[in-house]
């Protein structure tokens, strides 16, 4: 079955295929994302490994069309799986600064809000619409 | 025995409940969920991005967790968006906290459309303020787009890259735009709540306590004034007495056994869909329709907030996937009516950050990355270097759009669930269409390489309004301006149900002002108040 997900996240110089990360066995463990990943390798040809790439985007997009709803939670599956899997992150965090770490505890450092963006702005006239009970309050 | 019973535990209750017992009342508030302890939050884990499209998932529907009830929403445009635990939907907001403009509540008189307010922008000022000190605000004063008002507690959130980049955007077309006011802690502020570390994923909880929710600002106090918390209490019927005063509820505890408690006022907080639910499922001889609903309005005139998404990818990294996702700016430039605009009312544009991987690769401010050949190339393009303005427009009340109870689904407990009927009228696409060229041209002001836009974003129920409205005309309307039932002297419903209008912005602070009122009211009033024998 790695065919099936290997034509949809394949690997390039960078980033690992899905086979690459074992996304198959970590679909199947899963417990939210097995059942629709099943049902969409039911759909497939059995003859599905032997097939070429051509027939094998054919026979995707013929279930994501056919079966939308089905196609979608296993693409949420498999994104989810993927981009979370730890070599997947380290090559985020190469390419993009963005850390293979969770957010938390850590964080990312916040910087002090300069007032001085506001100054076009805050220059500008009252701009809300005024009604008759309205004071400065 | 208590004297007043609420039901929910979410922005209105936890303020309401800590206002009364502040008061000297002896409050017992039910809540159908459980605590979220602050350690529990996904994005300490690896694996915090599979939480949101799962166990954290916004929608009840997919979420599934044992204290959600299903949703009917086979007939709505704009699906669910909600959580129930002790903090309600404050456990997954990005705390965007505006304040409603004076015009929100005088919509009839300005421009002859839905409904005025009974009350003013005045009348709910000093609320607001006492609403911003319990739950902390960051934020600037002068914003020319409202009223001046009182310092906020704390600076601003910074904006980010994209921020800055679309501030300039906005100066150089001269159009309005502000720091957003957002319940976010950018120092130490509250009991034991620490400042933001711009971590990003607000929604998955904040282990700091920095991102305000109800369970660590209001109900802290709420606990230590006396107030009785009793959490996995799935309230089913409001019960009435042969005049159709309020008696107390009846609800199922975690064992699935059925509990009673008997009150002298009974208080709703369960927001505009739970609410409503409940109103309709507690029938009896006086009240055949629902509790209060002999004008038939009880689940009618939902309103959402429509929104509309434009997305901007720029050539440089924008790392957007730092800082609170959903605050940095805001424009309210296109906000009231304007005469050679094709719609009435307006909108507002806030800027949201972008997404960390799986949200990028899974698509929400943007389509989903293709799967295939492309799929790294586009991956690539993407990530980090978008910034998103969404556009809130005011969804004005019509009856067609309701709650009702959904004919064949119920929860673990065989409650019926509440459905969703509810599509866009004319003046709103064409509200949307406007606000996504106004965004469309900002962006393309702020040099972005090339923009999508959504025309409108289903996932997006987060506010869920008006379907028990407040009004002075008992015949047209649920409740009067104090939160209190025309029809039963002794229920108030305290959460976004009762707002007449809906107005353009993030309703919180006006929910919660509210509640406050609404507490501060019966205080006054609870005397004279008819309640049952």
């Amino acid at each position: 079955m790695n065919a099936l997900l290997d034509t949809m996240i394949p690997g390039d110089e960078e980033f690992p295929s899905a086979s690459g990360i074992g996304l198959h066995d970590a679909l199947t463990g899963h417990d939210r994302f097995a059942a629709p990943y099943a049902a969409v390798l039911a759909e497939l040809p059995e003859i599905v490994n032997e097939i070429s790439q051509a027939d094998k985007v054919t026979a995707l997009t013929e279930i994501e069309t056919q079966h939308p709803a089905l196609f979608n939670a296993l693409t949420v599956g498999a994104y989810s799986l993927y981009y979370t899997n730890p070599q997947v992150a380290a090559v985020i965090e190469r390419l993009t600064g963005h850390t293979a770490r969770p957010p938390q505890p850590t964080g990312h450092p916040l910087e002090t809000f300069d007032p001085a963006m506001v100054a076009v702005p805050a220059a500008r006239a009252p701009h809300y619409r005024p009604t008759p009970e309205v004071e400065d309050v | 025995m208590t004297d007043i019973v609420i039901v929910g535990a979410g922005a209105s209750g936890g303020a309401a409940a800590w206002r009364l017992a502040r008061a000297g009342f002896k409050v017992t508030c039910l809540e159908q969920g459980g605590w979220v302890a602050p350690d529990a939050t996904p994005s300490l884990h690896p694996e915090w991005e599979i939480a949101r499209q799962t166990t954290h998932h916004p929608n009840p529907n997919v979420r599934a967790a044992p204290q959600d009830y299903p949703v009917d929403d086979s007939e709505a445009a704009i699906k669910p968006f909600l959580y129930n635990a002790v903090g309600g939907s404050t456990i997954l907001w990005g705390a965007h906290f505006p304040r409603f403009r004076p015009s929100d509540f005088r919509t009839k008189t300005l421009d002859g459309v839905g409904d005025d307010w009974p009350i003013c922008y005045e009348d709910l000022a000093p609320y607001y303020a006492e609403n911003d000190r319990m739950m902390g605000v960051s934020g600037l004063s002068g914003d020319p787009g409202n009223p001046h008002r009182e310092a906020r507690q704390m600076p601003p959130v910074p904006p980010g890259k994209a921020g800055v980049r679309m501030a300039q955007a906005f100066d150089r077309l001269g159009w309005h735009w502000w720091p957003a006011d957002v319940a976010i802690n950018t120092m130490p502020y509250g009991e034991g709540r620490g400042a933001c570390n711009n971590c990003g994923p607000c929604d998955l909880g904040c282990p700091h306590g920095a991102r305000s929710a109800t369970d660590v600002s209001y109900w802290p106090q709420a606990i230590a004034a006396g107030v009785n918390l009793i959490t996995g209490a799935r309230v089913f019927e409001i019960e009435t007495d042969a005049q159709g005063r309020a008696t107390g509820v009846a609800w199922y505890d975690r064992n699935g056994v059925v509990q009673r408690t008997r009150a002298p006022v009974v208080a709703l907080a369960s927001n505009g869909l739970g609410t409503a639910r409940l109103m309709l499922l507690s029938t009896s001889k006086r009240f055949p329709n629902g509790l209060a609903n002999d004008t038939d309005l009880v689940g009618r005139r939902l309103m959402h907030h429509p929104t509309g998404m434009v997305t901007g990818r720029f050539t440089e990294a924008m790392d957007g996937w730092a800082g609170p996702f959903a605050v940095s700016i805001l424009s309210q430039q296109f906000y009231e009516t304007n005469p050679s605009h094709d719609f009435v009312r307006g909108y507002q544009m806030q800027l949201i950050r972008s997404d960390g991987p799986v949200g990028t690769a899974v698509g929400g401010y943007l389509p989903r990355v293709p799967w295939g050949e492309g799929h790294h190339a586009r991956f690539r393009e993407v990530f980090g270097h978008t910034a998103s303005l969404t556009v809130t427009t005011e969804d004005l009340p019509r009856l067609e759009n309701r709650v009702t109870l959904s004919d064949h689904l119920t929860d673990s407990d065989d409650i019926p669930a509440p459905k969703i009927t509810y599509s866009l009228d004319e003046n709103t696409k064409r509200m949307i269409a406007h606000g996504i060229d106004s965004a469309t041209h900002a962006f393309t002001e702020a040099g972005a390489a090339d923009i999508t836009a959504q025309s409108l974003v289903a996932d997006a129920g987060f506010h869920l309004l008006g379907t028990a409205c407040m009004g002075s005309d008992p015949d047209a309307s649920v409740t009067d301006a104090n939160s209190r039932a025309h029809a039963v002297p002794n229920l108030l419903i305290l959460d976004g149900a009762v707002f007449t209008t809906a107005a353009a912005l993030n309703p919180t602070s006006t929910i919660q002002a509210l509640a406050l009122r609404a507490a501060d009211a019966l205080v006054r009033d609870r005397a004279e108040m008819q309640v049952a024998s």
